[in-house]
């Protein structure tokens, strides 16, 4: 990309908050029609840099130069737009309730008449820019009504609305499935062949490696390192991220003993909801890791909902230690030692206003309670043991809401390693998190299962964590399991195969 | 624990601390524009006439921190309050009477919170609705006239003192307790965790509904208990009493730190510091002879300044 023009440049951008560095003058420069990935783990400043790029934060010192012009030092996110720049996060920004070419133009609408929106002229723009992008999504639908892979279409046609130089991409895939992976890939490689420069954040070193021509590696709010892709391989890359040589533990590994398997801890029979899950039947057993795979739309995460008791059940008939019991909610639930681990951390999984430790205890107030009195003593100590054994940086005072996303899960897996559960049920455990948490959080889902008479589920939509943590995995389309593969069988190829043929 | 105290402690002030600027603030000007208003029988009038609302504003409190809002407080008072009122005067009994109040005061609150905790009714619409159907209860009950003629020692509490009034005494103890309750007990922290994501509390096994039953059947209870201060002071029950009471009540909590658009924000003491904050200013401007016009102006404008500088202070920290 040398050749090529400079698109974006930082020159010595610092930020800090109160207490922390979170960027230390950083520099670093993007080119026309470059996709540059940005690396590094939780907390490393990424977001940070990026998000003082979409003018959401306001810079400490240093200037952001755009085709050869000094951005002023303070704008805010809809001047960035107009500067070109268009930043699509995690959770998405679309308006539900409006229809997909109303959110592509939100805000500068085609009129006709002095203020009348010309309904037509949009639909038809709409559908060329969704077509340029190869997205087949009727502009006339309600955002609501589209699947999570479609939303991203839109973000990234409403991006495109306006005369967009730089796309930043904060971690686009982790909701996506395999296949609308490859797909939102070919929109970026689109994108690059209208020199748009595409800042792409990810965890996913397999992605990047297909398709980024440059990485920047941050940690701990300075740049650590830059590598050409295709100059480097992803254990290059790893240890510039953690800054230490890979561990054996950090890459996939299995139990070493094959897991023994008499003695049931969970049979659910029979159990619908009436719409999309149709007569499941699964059993799990104690000592198993028992991963669930497929694609969105599979219905994975209702089918363990309903079991906890969270959404109603048409019917099922739940037996726990061969005992049948009755869980109507998630407090009956815990009762008979089931608990579940969201998918959405930000939206149900914790109470981000709180502190780490009000979090913590929040499963179970057993342990602190004295005659309906919390004692804050305690609830200090099992919360600082968890920081502790968790390494989660923090403290128990900390507001959850200014943690990083791999603290933000730990302190979810500590909630449920308190609520003193025999299963636990993880939903995406590791969605969004840097690889050395995600190394983390395996290693204690293990750990757990190998306390006596314990067992987990681990809901994934990353194939290489449901390889790579599996004592059994199971693999589900449309509400229905079409496939159980055990202990060896577990390799990529069969599964993928599995997931791809019998899902659709 | 000590130390753990400590640094509550110094959370809740510094939590604060804006609020008590601005009333300290408002106090000075006061004192600077007429001598009549620091003096000591001003000052214990200011903390009688903050009680009502104060003690109305505790039940608020747990009912916005929960993330959820009850506009029917004031009718609730009015019913309590009145029929509180006919079964004193007709049995003769102030025990019977005081106790027919609460219970008035409980059932009316378990009504609104079984419309919203279990029939998931949204929460403004429900107490818009019973604050009128309260209200026209109480005026049904009543055919619209005061309740005279109560025992003469309802007249005796509410001029009575030890040290401080005894009124002032009661507003304290509720304070002190419901800070000890929402702050340190399990119930406390279930409610601020369903008021912080109700979804995250309920899937963390906490009991969303009956925490929300709850906290509406607490607001009625204080309701009432407020009535009977209220009661007591003008020695009879009133089916026009604590009109509007639930925007003073509303506000503060508001100015006490509380938020009506996100729960699990809010503290006890703050609302306390609220409530004394809209008497101190409803004292001064009647001592300084203020049309009552301008009364309604004046206090629109200062609960505006109070949260907007403490919004300014959350943002310059």
């Amino acid at each position: 990309m040398e050749e090529s023009r400079r698109l974006l440049e930082f020159r010595n951008i610092s930020k800090n908050f109160p207490g922390v560095k979170a960027i230390d003058d950083v520099s670093m420069s993007f080119f026309e029609g470059e996709i540059v990935a940005l690396l590094g783990e939780n907390g490393a400043g990424k977001s940070t840099l990026m998000k003082i790029l979409s003018g959401a934060y306001i810079r400490d010192g240093g200037d952001i130069i755009l085709d050869e012009e000094i951005l002023p030092h303070v704008y805010s996110p809809s001047d960035a737009r107009k500067f070109g720049i268009a930043i699509i996060y995690q959770e998405l920004s679309l308006i539900s309730e409006l229809t997909v070419m109303e959110n592509i133009y939100l805000t500068h609408e085609p009129k006709s008449f002095p203020n009348v929106i010309d309904f037509k002229k949009m639909n038809q723009m709409a559908r060329n820019q969704l077509d340029k992008l190869g997205a087949n999504v009727d502009p006339q639908k309600n955002v609501k009504e589209l699947p999570l892979s479609e939303k991203q279409m839109v973000e990234i046609a409403k991006a495109l609305a306006v005369d967009c130089k730089v796309i930043v991409m904060d971690e686009p895939t982790t909701s996506l499935t395999w296949e609308d992976s490859a797909k939102l890939f070919d929109i970026i490689r689109k994108l690059k062949k209208q020199k748009i420069t595409v800042i792409y954040i990810s965890h996913r070193l397999d992605e990047i490696f297909q398709i980024c021509d440059r990485a920047i590696v941050m940690r701990d709010g300075v740049v650590v390192g830059e590598k050409r892709i295709k100059e480097c391989s992803q254990d290059e890359i790893i240890e510039l991220m953690c800054g230490k040589v890979l561990q054996a533990d950090l890459k996939p590994q299995k139990a070493s003993m094959q897991i023994v398997r008499k003695e049931k801890i969970l049979e659910a029979e029979h159990f619908s909801d009436g719409k999309f899950i149709n007569d499941i039947n699964l059993s799990i057993y104690k000592g198993e890791i028992l991963g669930i795979g497929g694609l969105i739309g599979s219905k994975r995460t209702e089918l363990f909902r309903m079991i906890c008791g969270i959404d109603p059940k048409q019917q099922g008939i739940l037996k726990i230690k061969d005992r049948v019991v009755s869980i109507r909610n998630a407090e009956d639930a815990i009762k008979n030692g089931l608990g579940y681990l969201s998918e959405n951390r930000k939206e149900d999984g914790l109470s981000l206003g709180l502190s780490v430790e009000e979090n913590i205890v929040q499963s179970n107030y057993q342990p602190v309670n004295r005659y309906g009195i919390v004692s804050w003593e305690k609830v200090e100590k099992i919360s600082n043991d968890f920081i502790k054994t968790l390494n989660i940086k923090g403290n128990s005072s900390t507001k959850v809401i200014n943690l990083s996303g791999g603290n933000q899960q730990k302190v979810s897996i500590s909630k449920w390693l308190h609520a003193e559960c025999d299963i636990l049920i993880f939903d995406e455990p590791t969605k969004g998190i840097d690889v050395n948490s995600k190394a983390e959080i395996h290693q204690l889902i293990r750990d757990f299962v190998k306390n006596e008479g314990k067992a987990a589920v681990v809901i994934s939509s990353d194939i290489n964590e449901l390889l790579a943590v599996s004592d059994r995995l199971l693999i589900m389309s449309k509400g229905k399991i079409v496939g159980e593969f055990f202990d060896g069988e577990i390799e990529e190829t069969s599964v993928l195969k599995c997931v791809t043929t019998k899902g659709i | 624990m000590p130390h753990n105290n400590k640094i509550a402690i110094k959370k809740v002030l510094s939590g604060n601390f804006g609020t008590v600027l601005v009333l300290i603030f408002l106090m000075c000007i006061m004192t600077i524009l007429t001598p009549k208003f620091f003096t000591v029988s001003n000052l214990t009038n200011i903390l009688i006439q903050s009680a009502t609302n104060a003690i109305i504003a505790v039940g608020m409190t747990f009912v916005i921190v929960s993330g959820n809002t009850d506009i029917s407080v004031g009718a609730i008072l009015a019913m309590s309050s009145c029929v509180g009122a006919q079964v004193m005067k007709s049995s003769g009994s102030i025990p019977l009477g005081l106790f027919a109040s609460i219970l008035a005061g409980c059932a009316l609150g378990l009504f609104n919170g079984t419309l919203i905790a279990f029939l998931e009714f949204p929460p403004f619409i429900v107490t818009l609705s019973t604050m009128w159907l309260f209200r026209g209860l109480a005026y049904l009950f009543t055919e619209g006239r005061a309740i005279v003629g109560l025992p003469e020692s309802m007249m005796n509490f509410a001029n009575g003192k030890f040290v401080l009034p005894y009124i002032v005494w009661v507003m304290l103890i509720i304070y002190i307790s419901c800070h000890f309750l929402l702050q340190k007990t399990v119930f406390g922290r279930k409610v601020v965790a369903v008021g912080d994501s109700k979804e995250s509390a309920r899937l963390s096994g906490i009991n969303v509904k009956k925490i929300t039953f709850i906290v509406f059947v607490m607001s009625g209870f204080f309701s009432a208990i407020s009535g009977i201060v209220y009661m007591s002071r003008l020695n009879s029950g009133q089916p026009i009493a604590g009109q509007s009471y639930e925007m003073y009540a509303i506000a503060a909590s508001v100015i006490g730190g509380a938020s009506l658009t996100k729960g699990g924000i809010g503290n006890i003491l703050g609302t306390l510091i609220g409530a004394i904050f809209i008497a101190v200013l409803q004292n001064g401007l009647i001592i300084l002879n203020v049309s009552t016009y301008w009364q309604q102006v004046a206090m629109g404008i200062v609960v505006l300044l109070a949260i907007g500088l403490d919004k300014l202070r959350k943002r310059m920290s």
